[in-house]
């Protein structure tokens, strides 16, 4: 009986273990945002409300950073957004990313938060959104610097478990290489590379992959130059012929910059024209020349 | 905005107590992501981030100033130690001109008691003699001011809550003390009282050790 009882203690004692640790929300987080009366709801009604009236104070001023000071209040809500680790918050806090007149500290906030609790499939769609919002820095990732990462990861994880359609990846796929093929930030262009060379098929030895550390090493500041030159000389090293033209598989990507300039139908209509006049005149010359050697 | 156009903005409103914040020494950096964020800045006990306020000691001669990227996941823009000043990217000179007259010994004021807190609890009342005692009849305050109207034009306002007027605008360092929510003895827990957030209030030099 006593060992039976011993038994039961141990199996409690194991049990509770977790909770002593602060993993999840067990520990302080979910708990004690409840206990103040906050509820999801209650927190983006109060949220949505503040940052109405602080984008109608702030109107016509000048932009602040930090939107006046009322960035550390909002980030506060988000932190304890992040704390309740609702998954119904995702829709608020996708909009919040994407709110390109918010603070970009609030932005930032938003979208790490939104990493965290979206699922592998959910990141594949959001991180080519966020990707698509101006970035201010060069060779640090900036605003999106601590977003990226935990998405690719989850994207990462996501296909090596075939938790997204392949749909989703191509998709996803299609979008990171258009990003990787503008991008002046050699921070997140690094991370785009290290990702698609490990799941795009070809990419490696790639056109598009050439191009991009090109422009990279060519107009990035000191610092990329210096790091992606060696980089950028191997992969010039490739012969083009051994090149792989990517746009075969995704016909949406921009074009490179050695591509042949395109030309205008005009021009085109205009070339032919010139073509039929010249064979024309060749043929005339041909048959006044005929003419003058028939003998008289 | 760099670090010196900080400083410059510090300047500006460290004026009032003839405080000018010049560079003595070269910006140092620190090759440690470890060190970017920071979180339970307000615990004592917190090693990582005493660990980085005490990479220098100045013994009081200088204030130090550390530049990361986060406090609180971005809800904090600055926090100030005897060991020094950490300021996050969210920062900006406001931020540094707070911290440092917190190096001189004022306290913050704080228009609500829990921002964090469904019901946020603001101060009450409109301004009177007893709000600023040392204040009442030294400025113009339009008739039915209310004391949590004023709070934030002082420099040592805690944060702005909500839709309240921008920290910019708050920048008063006011001969004495302050009716407000103020944290009793240094601690995270809020009373209502007169807040050492004047002139009055101030006890050294700003100094980081």
């Amino acid at each position: 009986m006593t060992s039976h009882a011993h038994r039961v203690c141990s199996l409690i004692r194991l049990l509770l273990l977790p909770l002593m640790f602060p993993w999840g929300g067990l520990c302080g987080g979910r708990e004690e945002v409840l206990a103040k009366g906050w509820t999801l709801d209650l927190l983006i009604e109060r949220y949505n409300q503040d940052e109405k009236a602080v984008l109608a104070l702030d109107q016509g001023r000048p932009p602040s950073e930090n939107w006046g000071g009322g960035a550390p209040y909002f980030c506060g809500l988000l932190n304890m957004v992040e704390k309740l680790g609702d998954r119904a918050a995702l829709p608020f806090l996708e909009e919040k990313s994407l709110m390109t007149n918010a603070s970009r500290f609030i932005r930032a906030r938003a979208a790490e938060i939104y990493a965290s609790l979206a699922t592998g499939e959910e990141c594949a769609t959001f991180l080519p959104k966020i990707l698509a919002i101006g970035n201010e820095e060069k060779s640090a990732g900036g605003w999106r610097n601590r977003v990226t990462p935990v998405c690719l990861a989850k994207i990462d994880a996501g296909i090596a478990k075939h938790e997204l359609s392949d749909e989703s990846v191509a998709r996803f796929m299609a979008a990171l290489l258009t990003f990787a093929q503008s991008t002046d930030n050699s921070w997140e262009a690094k991370n785009a590379d290290d990702f698609l060379s490990k799941h795009c098929e070809g990419y490696p030895k790639s056109k598009q992959r050439v191009a991009l550390w090109h422009a990279i090493v060519t107009t990035g500041n000191e610092w990329s130059r210096e790091k992606y030159a060696p980089l950028s000389q191997s992969l010039e090293a490739i012969p083009p012929s051994k090149r792989i033209d990517l746009r075969k598989r995704f016909p949406d990507l921009p074009p490179l910059p050695d591509d042949a300039p395109a030309r205008s139908p005009v021009k085109v209509v205009f070339v032919i024209i010139v073509g039929i006049v010249a064979v024309v005149a060749a043929w005339l010359a041909v048959r006044r020349r005929r003419v003058r050697e028939t003998p008289r | 905005m760099g670090i010196a156009g900080m400083i410059a903005d510090a300047n500006k409103i460290l004026w009032q107590r003839g405080l000018t914040l010049v560079r003595t020494g070269p910006y140092h950096l620190i090759n440690n992501t470890n060190l970017l964020d920071h979180t339970d800045v307000l615990n004592p006990a917190n090693a990582k981030l005493a660990a980085m306020l005490d990479a220098t000691n100045s013994m009081g001669s200088a204030v130090e100033l550390y530049f990361v990227r986060k406090l609180e996941g971005g809800a904090v823009g600055g926090v100030r130690r005897s060991e020094g000043i950490a300021i996050a990217a969210i920062g900006n000179g406001h931020t540094i001109a707070h911290e440092v007259m917190h190096d001189c010994g004022l306290e913050d004021i704080y228009t609500v008691e829990d921002p964090g807190g469904s019901d946020p609890n603001p101060v009450s009342g409109p301004v009177s003699a007893e709000h600023i005692p040392a204040d009442w009849g030294g400025g113009y305050y339009p008739p039915g001011l209310a004391q949590r109207e004023l709070i934030p034009r002082l420099l040592m306002r805690g944060e702005r809550f909500g839709p309240e007027p921008e920290l910019s605008g708050s920048v008063y360092l006011p001969r004495g003390t302050v009716y407000g929510w103020r944290n009793a003895g240094g601690g995270t827990v809020r009373t209502l009282g007169n807040a050492g957030v004047g002139q009055s209030a101030i006890q050294r030099n700003p100094g980081s050790y």
